[in-house]
């Protein structure tokens, strides 16, 4: 026969862990969705920055912060990674950082002097969230912005950007794909052609 | 169309179509035996690339030569106010093709949508001029109604000033231009003017979509390192995410992504099991 206390504590534990078990799963919910209101507001600040190079800093900050760049770089390179020596992937994830800021500053500049708002969080998988959002233009439709955001045993990182349903990883992986095989499927290629539009600006 | 016309549309059609095989002799790219580069050319899906690049650069041409010197000039001269009418009324237009693809897809409240749209802008909205009623747009083609019905997208295909495609979505061009009530009326009643309107509508929409597009696709240009690959993706992209029309709930599996060779998980499922 069970003693008391012990009928007491696994009650107890139950409790704890039925009230608990919705709040985790909620509180990732918002983690995710905290992560993209406080980027998304930064980022916007950025823009209003009148100095490229000072909206340049700005941005590699918040990527540094908000974005998982290993992992992300690592899916734009496809099955080409594996072929990386280990001094060709630190070179490449340097570059590819760069590659974003460079990239990115430039082309988030088409959102600048919008707002945006968060229409809702959707969970996709064990550890994953998309947080939808919307950029809104006077005069026109709102552009749908998502943000893939993967919890790392309790860190949000952003993997992937979708704008209207299209998906950032994606195209930079076909590009990337795309001049490593023109480039008679040498990665090579592709690391010269990172050097040189870097150096270029 | 006019029988001269559209003769003379058959020609155009036809010298293309052998100018095409002529260049695509030889322009096959060929499919690699290393498996690495194997995964990356089937993963592009673009075994006509060669070709498809050259008639990316001769449409490039024809841009930077025609398409975006009217398109900035229209852009510069016409008011937005003015850019804004003309817009809605070539939007107006194509309702009814949007409202037999809903059909053809069984969506019957977007059905609904187009028709109440279309005949209250057509009238109170004085020709499709003012958007009076204020339900979502539910726009279709028969590119994404062959979707739905399960047919595959096949290899990708730069298509000579029409731009990226791929056959699923030539044949929907087809389909679209038949099932047209103003194309329809014009070859049944052979009536000039409504030839007349029916180019104007195509011109229209030809300038008032690059125009619309000016910013942002110089903003690609200038920050890709392959354009040709980056507006291939884009296309593909855009399109799935037409034929789900734009659910989250129906959102494409997204790819795992690890840096860790092992962890790579299988590709997404095609599409047309998504939709069906």
């Amino acid at each position: 026969m069970p003693d008391r206390r012990s009928v007491l504590f696994a009650g107890s534990a139950a409790l704890l862990l039925g009230a608990g078990l919705p709040a985790t799963h909620l509180r990732a919910q918002d983690r995710a969705e905290a992560l993209i209101r406080e980027l998304g507001q930064e980022l916007l600040e950025m823009l209003r920055l009148s100095e490229r190079s000072e909206r340049e800093k700005r941005f590699r900050g918040l990527l540094l912060k908000g974005v998982d760049v290993e992992t992300l770089g690592g899916f734009v390179l496809g099955p080409h990674r594996r072929s990386l020596s280990p001094a060709q992937r630190g070179e490449y994830l340097k570059l590819f950082e760069d590659f974003l800021v460079q990239t990115y500053v430039s082309r988030l500049g088409l959102f600048s002097g919008q707002s945006f708002s968060i229409r809702g969080t959707q969970k996709l998988g064990e550890a994953e969230y998309l947080v939808q959002t919307h950029v809104e233009k006077p005069e026109s439709r709102p552009i749908r912005l998502d943000w893939r955001v993967r919890d790392r045993s309790g860190a949000y990182r952003i993997i992937d950007v979708m704008v209207e349903g299209i998906s950032m990883a994606v195209t930079q992986r076909e590009e990337f794909a795309s001049v490593i095989s023109n480039g008679g499927g040498r990665i090579e290629a592709l690391l010269d052609q990172l050097r040189m539009r870097i150096a270029a600006s | 169309m006019s029988t001269m016309k559209g003769h003379r549309g058959a020609v155009i059609l036809r010298s293309l179509f052998v100018a095409a095989l002529v260049l695509g002799a030889g322009a096959c790219a060929t499919k690699p035996t290393d498996p690495v580069a194997l995964q990356a050319y089937q993963e592009a899906n673009d075994p006509l690339e060669p070709l498809n690049r050259q008639i990316f650069q001769f449409n490039r041409g024809l841009d930077f030569w025609i398409g975006k010197p009217i398109a900035t000039t229209y852009n510069d001269l016409v008011p937005d106010f003015g850019k804004d009418r003309i817009r809605n009324m070539v939007d107006n237009l194509r309702e009814p093709i949007n409202a037999i693809n809903n059909l053809f897809q069984g969506k019957w409240e977007r059905a609904w949508r187009n028709t109440q749209r279309f005949v209250a802008n057509s009238t109170f909205g004085l020709g499709g001029m003012f958007h009076v009623i204020d339900a979502e747009p539910a726009t279709e083609d028969f590119g994404q109604t062959l979707a739905v019905w399960g047919m595959d997208e096949g290899p990708f295909l730069m298509l000579p000033l029409m731009g990226p495609s791929n056959p699923r979505d030539t044949l929907g061009l087809v389909g679209d231009a038949v099932m047209d009530p103003f194309n329809i009326a014009a070859w049944v009643s052979g009536a000039k003017g409504l030839e007349v309107l029916g180019t104007s509508r195509f011109l229209a929409r030809g300038i008032d979509t690059r125009a619309r597009h000016l910013g942002s696709l110089d903003e690609i240009e200038r920050t890709s390192i392959d354009f040709y690959a980056t507006i291939r993706s884009l296309y593909r992209q855009n399109r799935n995410d037409e034929i789900l029309d734009g659910k989250p709930g129906a959102l494409i599996p997204l790819p795992e992504i690890s840096f860790e060779p092992m962890e790579e998980k299988p590709r997404p499922a095609p599409l047309s099991q998504l939709t069906r």
